[in-house]
C-alpha cells in the first residue's frame, strides 16, 4: 500500500527533482518540470479513480526519483526548442547516432539515412506539420536517453524493413522463386490436435522469460550471446537453460499426451514421428512442387489429385 | 544445443501476432537496461514472446549499444558482456600450484642451460644488450617515439578523465618496461597470477605457451571492467582478435605511419627493430602490428604470422597511423576512424571546418608528437593528407580541425 505523502508535500515533491535535473539551465521552470513529471506519472502510475486523491504518494515520489532526470530535462528542453539544450544534445549524441545506425543497418548509406531521418524527427521537422513537434517529447526517462535513441532507431529500421518487404514486386518474387516456395506457416492438416493441445499446455506452464528464450533461439535464430545480453544473463546460463527447456518440454508434452488418452508408446511415437517428419515432409512437398509432372499433373494418369501434396495447379 | 520437437516450433510460430499495439520505446529501452519493475518486465516479456518485431528491435538496439561498437559508440559496456570467465585450467589457479609450475619452469630452464651452455650463453648475451636497443631504437624510426617511454600516469589519467566513456589508458608503459626488460617465460607465468580484466571471448595468448588465469572482474561496471592492470590487460571484444597487451611498448606500432602499402609477411618484424634472442622474440610476439591489405585494416599480435581484420568499413581504407594505443585509419571519401585503445573500439571521425566536411580520399596519416618541455602531450596531433592536396590537422583527437 503506497504511503501517502503529507498534505502540501505534492507542491514540493518536484522541487528536489527539479534541482537534480539541472532543467533550470535549459530554461525549464519548476512548474513546467512538475507538469512533465505529472504527465509521466499519469502514464505509468495511473491514479486510483475511486479515491481520486490528488496527493502524491511516496510510491510516486520514488518512481519520479528513479527517472533519468537530467536526460529527461535535456530531452524535454530540446523538444521545447531550447538552443543550449540542442547544443548539448548534438555534442553528446549526434555522432553516436551515426554509430548506432551503422550497427543497426550494417550499411553506411542506409545508416546515414536512418540517423539523419531520426535526427529530423527529433528536431521535429515535418513537411506536413506546421508546428514543429519533436519526437523527444515521448522520452520519459525510464531508461537512458541513449538507450531510448537506440530503440527508436531500431524501431524505425524494423518498420522500414517491413515496408520494404511489403513493397517487393510480384515480379521480383517470381524471380526469387517465392511463389513456388511452400508456406512455412501453412497449417498441417495431418497434425494431431492432441499434440498441439499438449504442446500449448506445456508452453503455457513456462515462465515468460523461458518462452522468450525459446522464441528467440528457435524462431529468430538469435545467438546465445544475444539472448544473454537481452536478459542480462550469462551466455552459459542461457545455454544450460535452453537445454533444460528442450528436455523438459519433451517430457511435459509426452505427459500431456498421456493425459489426453495416449499410451506412452503412442505419445512417444507422435512426438518422434513429428520430429522426424520435419525434413521429410518439406522435402516431399518441394519435390512434388518442383517436378514437372506434378506441377502440371496428367489428369489421365492422376484422376484425383491429393490436395495435401501441395501442387500448384 | 538440444533440438525441440517440431510441434514446439510450430506452436511458438502460431503465437506470433503482427497487428497489435507495441510497447513504446521507453519501455523497451527500460527493459533492455533492466530499469523496469518486475511486473513491467514480465509484461514486456509476454509481449516479446508473441512479437517478433519487438524482439528484433530489442536485439538491434542492444547490438548498437552493448556490443560496444567499434564505431561511434564510446564503450558503454553492458555488465552482461563481461564474461565471468573461469580459469580453463582451474587446477593451476591455486597459488601453490602456480608457484610449483614456476619452480618447474626454472628447473627445466636450468637443466637446458646445463645441457646447452654455449648456445644459451650467446642468447643471453644478445638479450642483455637488446632491451636497451629496443627501448631506444624507436626514436630513430619516428619523430613521435622519442618520448614514448616517458608517458606519465598523470597524462594517461587525464585522458581517461576527460573521456569517461572510453577505455582507460594503459598506465606508465615506460616504467613497466624499465622494470622488466626481459620477460622470461617464468615471469610471464607469474604475471598470469594477476587478474587481467576480461571482456568477450576467452582468447589464447600467443607466444607465452602458458595458459593464463582468466578471472572475471569483481564488478561488472564499466570502470571496473576496463580498469587497466599494471602488468597486462587482456581484452577481446566484438569478436575482435584477442590481444594481450604486454608491459612493453608495442614495438611495431611506435610512430608507424603508412600510406597504404601492405605490410610484408613478417609484419611487425619488418619495421620493428630486429630482435634475435628468444626473449626478444617473445617481446615482439606480444606487440601489435598493423597493416592495410586490400583496403582492410588488419592487426597481428604474433609478429605478423597471422593477421586478422581489425575494422570493418564499407569503403576501402587507404592508410593508417599508430602510436601506442592511438590508432587512426583513413580511406576513401573522407572516411576516418580513430581508436584510442589500441583498436579495441573505434569511432568514426568526421572532420568539419566551417560547415565543410572532409570528403576527398585520405591518402596519408601522420601522428606528430605534441610534447612540450620534454613532456609528451596526449592526444597526438593527427595530420590527414588528402587526394586534393589538403592537409587537415587536429590536436585534440579529432574534435576540432584545422585545414591548410
Amino acid at each position: 500500500m503506497p504511503k501517502p505523502v503529507q498534505p502540501g508535500q505534492e507542491a514540493d515533491f518536484a522541487a528536489p527533482l527539479y534541482e537534480r535535473s539541472g532543467a533550470a539551465a535549459y530554461g525549464v521552470s519548476e512548474e513546467q518540470f512538475a507538469a512533465i513529471l505529472s504527465e509521466i506519472l499519469r502514464k505509468y502510475l495511473p491514479r486510483n479513480s475511486k479515491t481520486g486523491s490528488e496527493r502524491v504518494s511516496q510510491q510516486e515520489v520514488d518512481f519520479c526519483a528513479s527517472l533519468r532526470l537530467e536526460e529527461l530535462a535535456l530531452a524535454r528542453a530540446c523538444a521545447a526548442g531550447n538552443e543550449q539544450a540542442w547544443k548539448d544534445f548534438v555534442s553528446r549524441y549526434r555522432q553516436k547516432m551515426h554509430g548506432m545506425a551503422l550497427h543497426i543497418t550494417r550499411d553506411s548509406a542506409h545508416a546515414a539515412e536512418l540517423a539523419d531521418s531520426l535526427f529530423a524527427d527529433l528536431y521535429g521537422v515535418s513537411p506536413l506539420a506546421e508546428v514543429r513537434k519533436s519526437k523527444l517529447v515521448f522520452y520519459t526517462g525510464r531508461g537512458s536517453l541513449e538507450g531510448w535513441l537506440r530503440t527508436v532507431m531500431a524501431q524505425e529500421f524494423v518498420n522500414r524493413y517491413r515496408k520494404q518487404k511489403r513493397t517487393v514486386s510480384l515480379e521480383e518474387q517470381t524471380e526469387n522463386g517465392v511463389q513456388f516456395a511452400a508456406d512455412p506457416s501453412e497449417p498441417d492438416p495431418t497434425a494431431d490436435q492432441r499434440l498441439e493441445a499438449a504442446t500449448d499446455e506445456a508452453l503455457a506452464e513456462l515462465p515468460a522469460e523461458d518462452r522468450f528464450m525459446l522464441a528467440s533461439y528457435y524462431l529468430d535464430g538469435r545467438t546465445l550471446a544475444e539472448i544473454a545480453r537481452t536478459l542480462g544473463l550469462h551466455e552459459s546460463s542461457v545455454s544450460r537453460r535452453l537445454d533444460r527447456l528442450a528436455t523438459g518440454l519433451r517430457k511435459r508434452i509426452l505427459a500431456g499426451l498421456r493425459g489426453l488418452g495416449m499410451s506412452h508408446a503412442q505419445a512417444a511415437e507422435a512426438l518422434e514421428t513429428d520430429v522426424r517428419d520435419v525434413q521429410l515432409l518439406n522435402l516431399r512437398k518441394r519435390l512434388t512442387q518442383d517436378s514437372g509432372p506434378k506441377t502440371f499433373p496428367d489428369s489421365r494418369k492422376v484422376p484425383a489429385q491429393d490436395p495435401s501434396d501441395g501442387s500448384n495447379d | 544445443m538440444t533440438e525441440v520437437p517440431k510441434t514446439v516450433h510450430d506452436r511458438l510460430q502460431g503465437l506470433q501476432r503482427t497487428a497489435q499495439a507495441h510497447p513504446d520505446a521507453d519501455l523497451l529501452a527500460g527493459f533492455a537496461e533492466r530499469a523496469l519493475s518486475p511486473d513491467e518486465r514480465d509484461g514486456i516479456l509476454e509481449h516479446l514472446v508473441v512479437c517478433g518485431d519487438c524482439r528484433e528491435v530489442v536485439t538491434l538496439a542492444l547490438r548498437a549499444g552493448a556490443m560496444s561498437a567499434p564505431i561511434g559508440i564510446e564503450t558503454e559496456t553492458d555488465p552482461s558482456l563481461a564474461i565471468p570467465a573461469k580459469a580453463k585450467n582451474g587446477w593451476i589457479s591455486s597459488p601453490g600450484l602456480r608457484w610449483a609450475a614456476l619452480a618447474t619452469g626454472v628447473a627445466v630452464a636450468a637443466a637446458v642451460l646445463l645441457l646447452h651452455p654455449k648456445k644459451l650463453n650467446q642468447a643471453m648475451l644478445t638479450s642483455e644488450k637488446q632491451p636497451a636497443t629496443t627501448i631506444a631504437q624507436p626514436s630513430e624510426h619516428s619523430q613521435i617515439a622519442a618520448s614514448t617511454d616517458g608517458i606519465s600516469n598523470k597524462g594517461m589519467a587525464d585522458e581517461a578523465r576527460s573521456e569517461p566513456g572510453r577505455l582507460p589508458a594503459k598506465p606508465n608503459l615506460g616504467q613497466a618496461s624499465a622494470r622488466s626488460p626481459q620477460p622470461s617465460l617464468g615471469m610471464l607465468a607469474a604475471n598470469n597470477g594477476r587478474k587481467p580484466p576480461l571482456v568477450g571471448k576467452l582468447p589464447t595468448v600467443p607466444g607465452t605457451g602458458a595458459q593464463p588465469d582468466y578471472r572475471a572482474p569483481a564488478n561488472g561496471s564499466t570502470g571496473e571492467t576496463f580498469a587497466p592492470s599494471a602488468e597486462s590487460t587482456l581484452l577481446a571484444q566484438n569478436d575482435a582478435p584477442a590481444i594481450e597487451k604486454a608491459k612493453q611498448v608495442p614495438l611495431a606500432i611506435r610512430g608507424q605511419a603508412s600510406t597504404g602499402q601492405p605490410a610484408s609477411d613478417t609484419g611487425a618484424g619488418s619495421e620493428a627493430p630486429t630482435l634475435k634472442s628468444t626473449d626478444a622474440d617473445q617481446m615482439s610476439a606480444r606487440a601489435v602490428a598493423w597493416s592495410i591489405t586490400e583496403g582492410t585494416l588488419q592487426w597481428s599480435v604474433d609478429s605478423g604470422h597471422s593477421w586478422q581484420s581489425a575494422l570493418h568499413t564499407d569503403r576501402p581504407l587507404l592508410c593508417y597511423a599508430a602510436h601506442d594505443e592511438d590508432v587512426w585509419a583513413g580511406g576513401q571519401a573522407g572516411m576516418l576512424f580513430h581508436s584510442s585503445n589500441g583498436g579495441l573500439t573505434w569511432m568514426q571521425v568526421r572532420p568539419w571546418i566551417n560547415s565543410q566536411q572532409l570528403s576527398s580520399d585520405i591518402t596519408h596519416l601522420e601522428l606528430r608528437d605534441n610534447s612540450r618541455n620534454g613532456k609528451p602531450r596526449l592526444p597526438q596531433e593527427i595530420i590527414v593528407s588528402t587526394s586534393n592536396n589538403e592537409s587537415w590537422t587536429s590536436i585534440d583527437g579529432g574534435t576540432t580541425w584545422d585545414r591548410k
